[in-house]
């Protein structure tokens, strides 16, 4: 496997998920099997972000088990809902420690670049949040942390500074320009960059299925301007991640290829 | 429809060691201050290492060079710096042509109308950031907003290396939880007093009202207040309003000698230059005015007044004591030449003893500004122009 570099940093590309079946087809041949999706991933790309772990608690075995079949990529992994979504202040601990467990399985092979903690809309930056936050960032801080925010409030100094101060990373979005999306906002808070690309689906961002959400295909001017965004990111970041999320009908893949070639080229 | 302005504001962090790295690239990892003093040296500015080490710009040289007893340091070399910062705006103007730069290291430009060339405001940024590291391996803070208002608040929020954007219509919510101190118009005795009565954020003083604003902060309270709901007093980029200028010409078919026709007709040629001026959100603080007279003489006067004038019924009442200061000469008039001058945004402050006044005026006003914008200027005059005609 190998890794772009541009600058002094490596640049890695990949998707959110590789676990689809309609990508058999568009991406994994015909007749492709489960067990053998991530092995014919991790030929075309050296990082995958996981995001199952959102909707089941991954278990030790099992991420063990991934970093051997694919041992040459590097592994993002999303934060169970329990510990952003669907908080419980009494039980969090709890559910942290069984998540840490988990992932100590990447940790342990080298093969984890990031714990991604992806916070809703609804994590408004109130003080119960706030101080929520910071323990959980306490909690796991043995991984590289990186946390996306989807309300806008989050995007002041003393988030960046705190960040910085912890040195977890503040994800980097591309999304749709709707009403009550983020804004563009690239911070490096620490020696990794992390770009989340969700797709620019105006249309269907608020008020529809997860699926439907993503569906989208970047254009070729619109990766070359992520180029340029991926650049700027390199600059300060010793690592850049790069994850495609529109990954409704193996779209993510058709582009992590497309931009994969466009940083070769530069 | 006309383009709106989108601002891009460059924000070069510890601007002076910036410049020795652009200079010489191999000081990038050292420790190095640019330093400044005769006995007691205070630091200026320092490398990204001396920082990390808790070296930082405003400490005394001695207490760093405990700190890090291998420090280098630099003078302090304007000329670099004025060489560097030239390089900077060179490569910025190849993006716009409508550029200011008010201090080292810190540019703003207008991009508006540049889509074609270079794409969305924030893909321009973009572009731009990379083209400055790249020729001058320097990394820079760039934020890109409606206003250079907002704009340098975004700056200093992301600083030291980052790109924002805050998109049209989402100022106020950006700057909301804003730490104060960011805030322009906030400094240290500033921020302590609001500290004090509890403030900490820019939205909360969003949150004042107008009588709020005066009462807490004094007379700058309405521009801070303002400032915090991400709306900028001058919103011109090149010209400062202050060299800006709305004028009108009235030629008399006679030359005329009657007070109260010169009058007449200089209020309506002000009715008609006052709804520009307020289409554009601004009130002028001087009136200029060049008279040509019969005996081809020209004569020029200006009058600075203490209150920002708006209104049509403000101006009336300025012009009549400002045209008979004017008319020196026993000679008739042929024409004139009348000027708006020092304009700013029209951000009226409170009167404590007046208010609904004030409003049924505004509101008057308002009425009339809409029919002459839909019918002409002449569809509604004040009763003093009607000798004009």
């Amino acid at each position: 496997m190998y890794s772009i570099y541009w600058s002094m940093s490596s640049i890695l590309v990949g998707t959110s998920g590789y676990s689809y079946k309609e990508w058999v087809g568009p991406f994994y041949p015909l007749k492709t099997k489960n067990e053998q999706y991530l092995p014919f991933y991790s030929s075309y790309f050296s990082t995958v972000e996981l995001n199952f772990s959102y909707y089941r608690m991954p278990n030790y075995n099992q991420l063990e088990q991934m970093a051997l079949v694919a041992s040459d990529i590097l592994f993002s992994i999303k934060a169970h809902q329990s510990l952003t979504h669907n908080i419980n202040l009494n039980s969090w601990r709890l559910e942290a420690l069984e998540y840490q467990k988990a992932v100590a399985a990447l940790a342990k092979s080298n093969s984890l670049s990031a714990v991604l903690l992806q916070f809703p809309y609804s994590f408004y930056y109130e003080v119960q949040q706030r101080l929520y936050l910071a323990k959980l960032l306490d909690a796991l801080k043995s991984f590289p942390l990186a946390v996306e925010f989807r309300n806008s409030q989050w995007y002041n100094n003393r988030t960046f500074d705190e960040l910085r101060r912890r040195e977890v990373t503040l994800v980097s979005l591309d999304l749709p320009s709707a009403k009550n999306t983020p804004p563009i906002v690239d911070v490096i808070t620490s020696s990794v960059a992390y770009l989340r690309l969700h797709g620019r689906n105006e249309r269907t961002w608020w008020d529809s299925d997860t699926s439907s959400r993503y569906d989208y295909l970047y254009n070729e001017l619109e990766l070359n301007r992520i180029v340029q965004r991926i650049n700027s990111l390199a600059t300060s970041a010793k690592t850049v991640l790069v994850y495609f999320n529109n990954h409704r009908n193996g779209q993510a893949t058709v582009n992590a290829k497309t931009l994969k070639e466009l940083l070769k080229r530069q | 429809m006309a383009l709106k302005s989108t601002i891009i504001n460059i924000n070069i962090a510890n601007f002076a060691a910036s410049a020795e790295i652009a200079k010489e690239p191999s000081l990038a990892k050292k420790a190095f201050v640019v330093a400044k003093g005769e006995r007691n040296k205070i630091i200026l500015s320092s490398s990204p290492v001396a920082l990390s080490e808790q070296i930082f710009p405003g400490m005394y040289l001695s207490r760093a060079l405990q700190i890090e007893p291998k420090l280098t340091v630099l003078d302090s070399n304007s000329q670099t710096n004025t060489t560097i910062n030239n390089a900077l705006v060179k490569i910025a103007s190849s993006y716009s042509p409508t550029l200011v730069s008010p201090s080292l290291g810190n540019l703003f430009l207008d991009v508006k109308g540049t889509e074609r060339l270079f794409g969305e405001p924030v893909d321009c940024a973009l572009a731009l950031k990379n083209e400055i590291y790249d020729k001058l391996n320097m990394g820079s803070a760039i934020a890109v907003a409606p206003n250079k208002l907002v704009a340098k608040v975004v700056s200093d929020t992301i600083s030291p290396i980052g790109i924002a954007q805050v998109k049209w219509g989402e100022e106020a919510s950006f700057l909301a939880k804003q730490d104060l101190k960011l805030l322009p118009g906030v400094g240290l005795a500033t921020y302590k007093l609001l500290n004090v009565a509890g403030f900490s954020q820019i939205g909360e003083i969003a949150q004042l009202s107008d009588a709020e604003a005066v009462s807490l902060l004094g007379k700058r309270g309405l521009s801070l207040r303002n400032a915090a709901l991400g709306l900028e007093a001058n919103p011109f980029l090149l010209d400062s309003p202050k060299e800006q200028a709305i004028a009108r010409k009235v030629t008399f078919f006679e030359p005329a000698l009657n007070y109260d026709a010169i009058l007449a007709a200089t209020i309506a040629a002000a009715e008609d230059a006052s709804l520009e001026m307020r289409k554009q959100k601004l009130s002028t603080q001087t009136l200029f005015l060049r008279l040509f007279w019969a005996d081809n003489s020209i004569s020029e006067h200006k009058e600075r007044f203490k209150n920002f004038l708006t209104l049509d019924c403000e101006l009336r009442e300025a012009l009549s004591s400002f045209i008979a200061k004017s008319l020196t000469k026993r000679i008739r008039l042929k024409a004139l030449l009348l000027k708006f001058l020092d304009l700013e945004s029209s951000f009226s402050e409170v009167d404590f003893f007046n208010f609904e006044n004030i409003t049924s005026k505004k509101k008057l006003q308002n009425s009339i500004d809409l029919l002459r914008s839909k019918f002409g200027s002449e569809i509604i005059r004040s009763g003093t122009t009607l000798y004009y005609g």
